[in-house]
């Protein structure tokens, strides 16, 4: 148990830049235009045969890794068409905090994880016992079951938003723990990056140039 | 009350115990470091325990366990008063009694004097201020081990793991990446990779010139 917990805090030390390099991961592997075909590979039977989506939320903060105080924040409805994000991967940065969606059977979670200690927080869970609350228990409750139900249902839901979350960082260890599995990650991150931010600037020169001809007309 | 509605924000643990605790131990726990309000004439400025769910604010109820045992959920409730005096206020009242013992007693106080002023001051004030009250709830699942405190801040947490730790001893540990990553590399034996491990960045930041 001692030695155990001597190794795990040897390697916290260490391996403190993990979630900021599995939030970065995760921001990029979600935007691929292949993530929903590799996330079913991942949560495949993962939960009761539900099926679970996860797409990004609205918002992220990045920093850079040695100066954390240097920090951007992001918010758009649309975050992956955002290219601040890209620019700011572009400039070195990693992810510290981000926001996802996740869809699990009928279940909708909400929520911002952070790569400083692995927090869940602005969890928002929608589902169809959402709408009851402690003024309308059902008739055939008393108040403490009633309450029971609650925190048995909530509970649930934060246990399936972990088992996904989990699922999908140890997908993550097993690309890192391999050197040249995940040499190939960080090439196709570079890639990824690069195009989509020469998109935006393709875009942003065809929008330019169309303007200025409007102008000479 | 995000255990039951709202917006959820936590921070996870895991907790080792050899045998799940009987929910009539826990609560004998709980009832001995159970909340005692801060006494409105005491010189005490910071109250610290376990209070019932769903009744956290009445003091006088002791921890049932139809309190905290739902299912094989256990929800445990830290309440946290503190008293925080107002101290322009009190450096402005002090000065006040100070100058009407001038006038009073037709010479300056002595240090001894002063101390006892500052005292009285103090006291007084501290009768008047009500206590900052934060509840901390967190969900305790004995079969799995994991403990969710629904709080991000750190002294917060670290209150409430110092009270977990003297009622139950027991040491929650941190489910941070580190954990999460040391459980996964062990469970398929990677962790000789997992401790070679080194930061890789995707991108280099640019190189800045400083100009001092």
């Amino acid at each position: 148990m001692l030695d155990d917990l001597k190794e795990l805090n040897g390697i916290r030390e260490r391996v403190d830049f993990l979630g900021y390099e599995f939030l970065t991961w995760l921001f990029l592997f979600l935007d691929h235009e292949d993530a929903p075909t590799d996330l079913e590979k991942v949560t495949s039977n993962l939960i009761r045969n539900s099926k679970i989506t996860v797409i990004l939320g609205e918002r992220l903060v990045t920093c850079l890794f040695a100066h954390k105080e240097q920090k951007t924040t992001v918010a758009s409805p649309v975050l992956e068409s955002s290219h601040e994000v890209f620019a700011s991967i572009k400039n070195g940065h990693l992810i510290e905090a981000l926001s996802v969606k996740l869809s699990i059977g009928d279940i909708n979670v909400g929520l911002a994880l952070h790569a400083q200690d692995f927090a869940f927080t602005q969890i928002k869970i929608k589902n169809r016992f959402e709408d009851a609350s402690l003024t309308d228990p059902d008739d055939d409750l008393d108040e403490h079951d009633f309450i029971r139900e609650e925190i048995f249902l909530r509970t649930q839901a934060l246990k399936d938003v972990e088992r996904v979350i989990d699922a999908l960082f140890a997908r993550f260890l097993e690309e890192r723990l391999r050197p040249k599995v995940y040499q190939d990650r960080l090439n196709a991150m570079r890639q990824q990056v690069e195009a989509r931010l020469g998109s935006y600037l393709h875009k942003k020169a065809t929008r330019d140039a169309e303007g200025h001809a409007l102008k000479l007309m | 009350m995000p255990i039951l509605k709202g917006t959820l924000g936590y921070t996870r643990f895991l907790v080792k115990c050899p045998q799940p605790l009987p929910p009539s131990q826990i609560a004998e726990k709980l009832n001995m470091f159970r909340f005692r309000p801060l006494h409105p004439h005491g010189e005490d400025t910071e109250s610290v325990g376990w209070c019932p769910f769903l009744w956290e604010y009445d003091a006088e109820k002791s921890i049932a366990e139809s309190d905290f045992h739902f299912d094989q959920n256990i929800v445990l409730c830290l309440r946290l008063d503190s008293i925080t005096l107002p101290k322009a206020l009190l450096r402005a009242t002090v000065k006040k009694a100070l100058s009407a013992y001038a006038t009073e007693h037709k010479r300056l106080p002595d240090k001894t004097v002063k101390k006892e002023i500052e005292l009285a001051e103090t006291l007084s004030l501290r009768s008047r201020v009500l206590p900052a009250t934060k509840i901390i709830e967190s969900l305790w699942c004995q079969d799995t081990g994991e403990l969710r405190i629904f709080s991000r801040s750190r002294a917060q947490v670290d209150r409430f793991l110092d009270l977990f730790q003297t009622g139950f001893l027991l040491r929650p540990e941190r489910r941070d990446f580190a954990h999460s990553a040391w459980q996964c590399a062990d469970e398929r034996n990677w962790l000789s990779d997992l401790t070679q491990l080194n930061h890789h960045p995707i991108f280099l930041p640019p190189v800045r010139i400083d100009v001092q």
